[in-house]
């Protein structure tokens, strides 16, 4: 307003320049940051884990369905410990279920059985349940594909 | 016809039954009031000890037989009872009674009921006691004539006995020890029989001993878990294997597979575990320790040493190759008595060094992962990973009875990979936060000389709007 | 492109009086701050753009956070390890949330001695004391959300006290607890206030107090009523000149966050286990002055009084402006006054330093003391204590 005049303008737009250029890089490093935050997170690293929460709580015998990154798995108590298996029929990819009583995987579909470890027992399913790893670590069960 | 039969006999039952309650009371009245006694008016410390033993329900006579009950006037009674212990005067106490058995009557005597099927049916349990007993060592030296074996009652104890679960019994698994060193600590009674007396101080050392008595485990193994209780007698150095293969599967059926396993000369387990030459064999000892113990000491050692030399490291978590060499070496060398041309021995050099080396990669991996961990990272997945290299190193101690260096090196392989998987994730992570920390400079840097700007902006925009003060 | 401009701003001018509109903005926003107005006078402008980030950096994590106890130290966990900038973000919030606090304390200080809250600005004194109070109440709420065992004991234990309140005392904890214990209720409860509640309710308050900031501008140093008036040519202008002068302030700031963010980062800590309780629970540090406050007031009356001790700073420094109607503004002549802010903010100081040092092992002139409950150092002996015994 009053005395934009009294000043050698290199000097002023000198100053500017710093200043425009500040400005664009603070807002850089604040908005980049900003939109890879954003960013869906990519699962990276480890195998995908899963707790099998109350796994305190099975008795031996009992089965229990959970799922592992995308895929359903059951989850059996045997005696000797704690096994997991795709829930997935190898047949045409329903849903098996854990029968404690005879214990087998019972498919819905084509009335698969699958033994208790995985193996066919009838049915047309061509190949036995794909096996899931399990770490007991301390009084937690973790389930993580092979 | 027959109903009426059984209606009389009903009926006189009845009559028998109402006789002998009213016969009973009178009796027992009578009893108060004469001077009848009982076993426990003299013997009341025997009486008090079956009363809280698990026999609490037995009668004297089961045992004693004799009669339940004696008649004695009030004043004969105590002359009975103030007699001084040397005194001549005995008390009667009938034909039938049996008296105190003598030492090699005892086994046959508990047997008359533990050896019965039928009277210990209803308690569930075995009445194969007497019989193994007569097969064990204390039991065919008493058949032979020696009366200072141990017979049921120096176990058990006589009217205070109990069962092996209850915690004030001899026989409870706290107390088998003291229970066996009562004579086999004894010296002049093992003399006698040419026994050692150190078995059961040296139990006390061992890791079995310790698991008992340091950490109250009842699950650990005593005197009777290996030498059995009734069949009491040494395992022959043939069977060692077996008694120890018992709990200890995987150890015992990699043993089998190696060079040592069948040889005369090698005593099998306890040649290396036994706590050498100058030991009876009882302080049984493991030479690695598991991983748990490992970790601490490691930790312990950083604590204590802020750069502590290889030695050191070696001295403070590998204890185990250490003891071979000092302990079963000079066993190993009454075979390989050939330090310099014996191939043998530089292969077990090898084997251990092996196994020490991935011993120590995973107690660092371990200790790493701890501290990392406590920071802002996260390495839920590395400690996952981790669990891997556990397994292995539990795994490596069975294998190495394989005397087997490939299987050995194989194991030691696959925990090495899962250690520099684990290594190599915290790098990453590691280097990920020293990262932050070395853009911090630069953006001071930065931001120092923006703000200068920016001040000066504010100085030159100040002198361009505002009229200074007067 | 300068015809789009214009098909705009006839767009506008068509509908709006735009010419008053430009005008009352360019009055606010060229408006003449006194001369004086100085470094000190950035604290109000510092606090409320710590607001602004802890607004940018909450709606951030409100992305990946999820309030449930099975999920919320979880969610913490992912934005931290899985996230990208994740940490940094979570950082900036946490450590903004405490220099939020210290800056609205600072500003309150710069407030009470330069005697601003005099005639006639006694209301925005007080809407700003409500957002003092606003602000600790959202460091209270948020500090539950990680769920971690810190938050949630600190949480038990800071709720506990609710219930010493007269008559309602009990009631009042069941309500803020939403149960009888801290459970996953409590957790939506705080979550809700921590992030609709509390911030619709700041920015209204923010509102009027910057609205009556405007309309009485920054007060100077002279006697009330008797202030000579602004000559606008000696004025500072808002814009461009003030601006640019809280430019540094905020790239201080941001640098800072960063800093701390990088050097000192909150821990996630364990999660949340309500069947055990970590040693030494103790609160944040601007709530430990009214934590170790409450430890001396014992007796059947004790919790009655804890709080009322605890409540009369908060209503003293609510009615000052009323208490204290002298027309001096300068420090150096308001001796009581001045006196009475340097005990009270001693004294807090002090409490806070006692709570923060109670119940731990401190050396004091080469002499190891432990500190108990209450603050009283109890000498150590050194001997028995330096050397383990040797084996």
């Amino acid at each position: 307003m009053s005395g934009q005049m009294n000043k050698p303008p290199t000097r002023r737009s000198f100053l500017d320049l710093i200043l425009a250029v500040g400005s664009l890089l603070t807002t850089a490093a604040v908005s980049i940051p900003g939109l890879m935050y954003l960013w869906p997170a990519a699962k990276g690293g480890g195998p995908a884990k899963v707790e099998v929460e109350g796994a305190d709580q099975m008795t031996p015998g009992q089965g229990k369905t959970i799922q592992v990154g995308s895929q359903a798995v059951v989850v059996v108590r045997h005696r000797s410990g704690f096994k997991a298996y795709s829930a997935v029929c190898t047949h045409l990819g329903c849903l098996v279920t854990w029968d404690s009583p005879t214990k087998s995987f019972l498919c819905p579909c084509h009335a698969a059985v699958f033994d208790e470890n995985g193996k066919v027992v009838s049915g047309p399913p061509p190949a036995p349940l794909p096996e899931f790893v399990v770490k007991e670590i301390g009084d937690k069960v973790f389930v993580s594909a092979a | 016809m027959s109903l009426l039969i059984k209606k009389i006999e009903n009926v006189r039952l009845m009559v028998v039954f109402i006789a002998r309650v009213v016969i009973g009371c009178v009796s027992t009245a009578s009893f108060a009031q004469e001077n009848k006694v009982s076993c426990q008016t003299c013997h009341t410390t025997q009486g008090s000890e079956l009363g809280t033993s698990v026999h609490h329900g037995l009668t004297c006579q089961e045992c004693h037989s004799g009669e339940s009950s004696f008649e004695i006037p009030k004043s004969e009674l105590a002359k009975f009872l103030a007699r001084p212990a040397d005194s001549q005067l005995t008390f009667d106490h009938g034909q039938s009674f049996l008296g105190k058995p003598n030492r090699k009557e005892v086994p046959s005597r508990c047997g008359t009921c533990h050896a019965d099927v039928a009277k210990m049916n209803p308690y569930g349990m075995r009445t194969d006691q007497l019989a193994r007993y007569l097969t064990s060592g204390h039991g065919k030296a008493l058949v032979n004539g020696n009366e200072k074996v141990a017979v049921c009652i120096d176990c058990h104890g006589s009217h205070d006995i109990r069962t092996g679960r209850d915690p004030e019994s001899k026989t409870y698994p706290l107390h088998v020890p003291d229970t066996c060193a009562s004579c086999h600590a004894d010296k002049d009674l093992m003399a006698e029989s040419g026994l050692p007396v150190e078995i059961v101080s040296e139990y006390r050392d061992s890791v079995h001993g310790k698991l008992l008595f340091e950490e109250g485990d009842t699950g650990a193994p005593t005197c009777a878990t290996c030498h059995g209780n009734h069949s009491a007698m040494p395992p022959g150095f043939s069977t060692i294997g077996a008694v120890c293969g018992q709990c200890h599967q995987h150890e015992s059926a990699m043993f089998a597979t190696s060079i040592h396993a069948g040889q005369d000369e090698h005593k099998g387990c306890v040649q290396c575990h036994g706590g050498g030459e100058d030991s009876h064999f009882h302080h049984i000892d493991r030479i690695s320790k598991p991983p748990g113990i490992l970790i601490q000491r490691y930790a312990h050692l950083l604590k204590t040493q802020s750069n502590p030399t290889a030695a050191q490291v070696a001295d403070a978590i590998h204890p185990g190759p250490k003891q071979i060499i000092n302990h079963a070496l000079a066993t190993c060398m009454d075979c390989h008595d050939d330090l310099e041309d014996d191939e043998n021995l530089p292969k077990m050099f090898k084997l251990l060094d092996e196994i020490a080396a991935a011993e120590l990669r995973y107690v660092e991996t371990a200790n790493r992962l701890e501290h990392v961990g406590q920071g802002v990272l996260l390495v839920e997945n590395q400690r996952f990973l981790f669990e891997d290299a556990k397994t292995h190193l539990i795994s490596l101690a069975p294998t190495q009875h394989t005397l087997d260096n490939e299987k050995v090196a194989e194991k030691v392989a696959a925990l090495n990979e899962v250690c520099a998987q684990v290594n190599d994730q915290l790098d990453e992570l590691e280097a990920g936060l020293s990262l932050r920390y070395k853009l911090l400079g630069p953006m001071w840097v930065l931001a120092i000389l923006f703000s200068i700007a920016i001040y000066a902006k504010f100085k030159q925009l100040k002198k361009q709007w505002v009229k200074p003060l007067d | 492109m300068m015809g789009l401009v214009n098909t705009v701003k006839q767009f506008f001018d068509d509908r709006y009086d735009t010419k008053l509109a430009g005008e009352l903005i360019s009055k606010q926003a060229f408006k003449r701050l006194p001369p004086h107005t100085g470094w000190l006078h950035v604290l109000g402008s510092l606090s409320l753009l710590l607001f602004i980030s802890q607004t940018i950096t909450g709606i951030m994590l409100l992305i990946y956070y999820r309030p449930t106890p099975e999920a919320a130290h979880k969610s913490i966990q992912y934005i931290t390890a899985e996230v990208q900038f994740g940490w940094l973000y979570r950082q900036i919030h946490a450590w903004g949330a405490s220099m939020m606090i210290f800056a609205v304390i600072l500003h309150m200080i710069r407030t009470f001695f330069m005697g601003a809250y005099k005639k006639p600005r006694e209301l925005t004194w007080v809407t700003g004391v409500i957002l003092f109070i606003l602000t600790i109440t959202f460091g209270f709420t948020g500090y539950l959300l990680p769920w971690n065992q810190i938050a949630f004991w600190a949480t038990t234990v800071g709720t506990e006290s609710a219930s010493k309140v007269p008559v309602i005392g009990d009631w009042l904890q069941y309500f803020l607890r939403g149960g009888d214990a801290v459970t996953g209720e409590t957790l939506s409860r705080f979550f809700v206030v921590h992030v609709i509640l509390l911030p619709w309710a700041l920015t209204g308050v923010i509102a009027v107090h910057l609205f009556l900031m405007r309309l009485s501008n920054l007060a100077t140093l002279e006697r009330v009523g008797e202030e000579a008036p602004l000559k606008p040519e000696h004025g500072i202008p808002f814009f461009p000149v003030h601006v640019a002068k809280e430019g540094v302030v905020v790239m201080m700031m941001l640098a800072v966050l960063v800093t701390l963010s990088v050097v000192s980062p909150w821990e996630i800590g364990e999660p949340a286990n309500a069947l055990q309780t970590p040693p030494h629970i103790k609160p944040e540090w601007y709530f430990l002055p009214s934590y170790q406050l409450l430890k001396y007031f014992e007796g059947p009356y004790g919790a009655l009084m804890g709080i009322i001790g605890c409540s009369v700073p908060f209503v003293l420094l609510l009615l000052w402006p009323f208490l204290d109607r002298g027309k001096e503004r300068h420090p150096r002549k308001r001796p009581i006054a001045v006196g009475l802010g340097l005990f009270g903010l001693l004294g807090a100081m002090f409490l806070g330093y006692l709570g923060h040092i109670s119940e731990t092992e401190q050396t004091f002139f080469g002499q190891r003391y432990h500190i108990t409950l209450k603050g009283w150092p109890v000498p150590l002996d050194d001997t028995a204590d330096a050397e383990p015994p040797a084996h």
